[in-house]
């Protein structure tokens, strides 16, 4: 999988339950149905341009699901709603969805950092009760525990991740050793960063020397996949501190990183302001490499699908481009640092097993058609999903909560 | 990432406009851009609900 534009790569799919539908399956109300009895649509919002290698892939996953689904309850129907545009364009679109009831969909596939969004806004059903049932959620043991955390909130779960992201460094390999960096490059440390784009630099080469992605044009994604990797490269590798329940917005390694930005934008060995705080920020480095304008990137694992793409394909990226993990500030233990980010599913009904059905079907699919994806594939082949009694919240309000 | 907290889409506004700045102007300083994380988590998530460490 990846994001276009800012296609996110392997983001995961999380399926959580909003609390704000009321006239899915069954007729809003309706608590008591059985398998048998289901009637009525479900509705899925998802992106049909961020998430997979291809627009049309996407369509084809979710045309599986919507088959299975139906073969499973062939008396409910699954409504596809696919959004076009970033990451960023999805959730606002179906944000507005969310402010009405009748608007609102039963599943939502949206990247994990947004989550504890909606769940703040209590539009969402916690999921304990299906993942913590091995007939219901068969694939749910198989999951890394950091995996099932991460859409774990307040101490329950929301979400089912479909995928896994991670976060690394992509470089040109011909223009470092035009620069006299020796290849297969190996940076220990920030000294070792810098000293290759000031290489870079130095060469006369006409090229960005190093993306270190800023601003926040590109949301929650330019954070994940930019300046968040620094943070926990760096010497105070803590964002949250869980124990205090703390943001930590001051700390020897948080100026380790502002540092290391300021030396990159001082230098001039960084991109324009015109890309870092583009929309599609998250992008740009994909195209920059891919035309040999960019030496060094803070990227994703999602950069070389996109090289597979029509319309940012790369033929020579596989001779022309290489990885190498992050390496922490100074050297120290660990020795490598990379975020996780994914993608999620949501849903929301009075009737909440026929829609844990969807989430089954759906995270079955995963990975089918999701080249990298880090997770594998646990299709279940016989989803298990009853529907249930469960009582669904109260609606949202029209403006949230 | 902590994306679960109420807090996140602050802090990434925070780091963002604190990265931001940087780019835009090199010549910010750590103290500058540090303040600007700060200020933008301690507006939003409350002063008591952010720390230094050190």
């Amino acid at each position: 999988m990846r994001i276009s534009g800012h296609r996110f790569g392997v983001w995961t799919a999380l399926l959580t339950f909003t609390a704000a539908l009321v006239a899915a399956c069954g007729g809003g109300t309706n608590n008591t149905a059985t398998t048998d009895d289901m009637k009525g649509t479900i509705t899925v919002a998802y992106s049909t341009t961020y998430v997979f290698d291809s627009d049309d892939q996407s369509v084809i996953w979710w045309d599986k699901v919507k088959k299975e689904f139906e073969q499973q309850y062939p008396n409910a129907k699954l409504n596809l709603q696919g959004f076009n545009g970033t990451d960023v364009d999805l959730v606002n679109k179906v944000a507005l969805e969310y402010k009405n009831p009748s608007t609102t969909p039963d599943v939502f596939m949206l990247p994990t950092g947004y989550v504890g969004q909606w769940v703040g806004s209590d539009y969402l059903l916690p999921l304990d009760s299906f993942v913590n049932d091995s007939t219901k959620a068969p694939f749910w043991a198989s999951f890394p525990k950091v995996i099932q955390d991460e859409s774990k909130i307040n101490g329950k779960v929301y979400a089912v991740n479909t995928g896994e992201n991670n976060s690394a460094l992509y470089y040109n390999t011909s223009m470092l050793q035009k620069a006299g960096v020796t290849v297969p490059w190996q940076p220990k440390n920030w000294d070792d960063l810098l000293a290759a784009a000031r290489a870079v630099k130095a060469s006369g080469q006409k090229v960005v020397a190093f993306w270190a992605p800023a601003g926040t044009s590109a949301g929650a994604g330019g954070v994940l996949q930019g300046s968040a990797n620094m943070v926990y490269a760096s010497s105070t590798p803590t964002i949250y501190d869980y124990d205090k329940k703390k943001w930590v917005v001051d700390s020897p390694g948080l100026r380790e990183v502002m540092q290391f930005y300021k030396t990159v934008y001082s230098e001039h060995l960084g991109g324009s302001t015109s890309d870092l705080f583009s929309p599609k920020a998250v992008g740009r480095p994909v195209v920059l490499l891919k035309d040999h304008q960019m030496a060094i990137a803070i990227g994703s694992n999602w950069f070389a699908d996109a090289w597979t793409e029509q319309n940012r394909h790369w033929a020579t990226a596989a001779q022309e481009a290489s990885a190498v993990p992050i390496p922490t500030s100074k050297g120290q233990a660990p020795g490598t640092a990379s975020t996780l980010f994914f993608n999620s599913l949501t849903t929301g009904s009075t009737v909440a097993g026929v829609l844990w059905g969807a989430v089954v079907v759906a995270s079955g699919y995963r990975g089918t058609y999701a080249a990298g994806v880090v997770l594998t594939t646990t299709r279940s082949s016989s989803p298990t999903a009853r529907v249930s009694s469960h009582r669904a919240r109260p609606s949202p309000s029209p403006t949230g909560s | 990432m902590p994306s679960e907290q109420e807090g996140y889409p602050a802090y990434v506004q925070g780091i963002g406009q604190a990265t931001g700045q940087i780019a835009t102007d090199p010549n910010t300083s750590v103290d500058q851009a540090i303040k600007i994380l700060h200020d933008t988590m301690a507006n939003q998530v409350g002063a008591g609900n952010v720390e230094t460490l050190t």
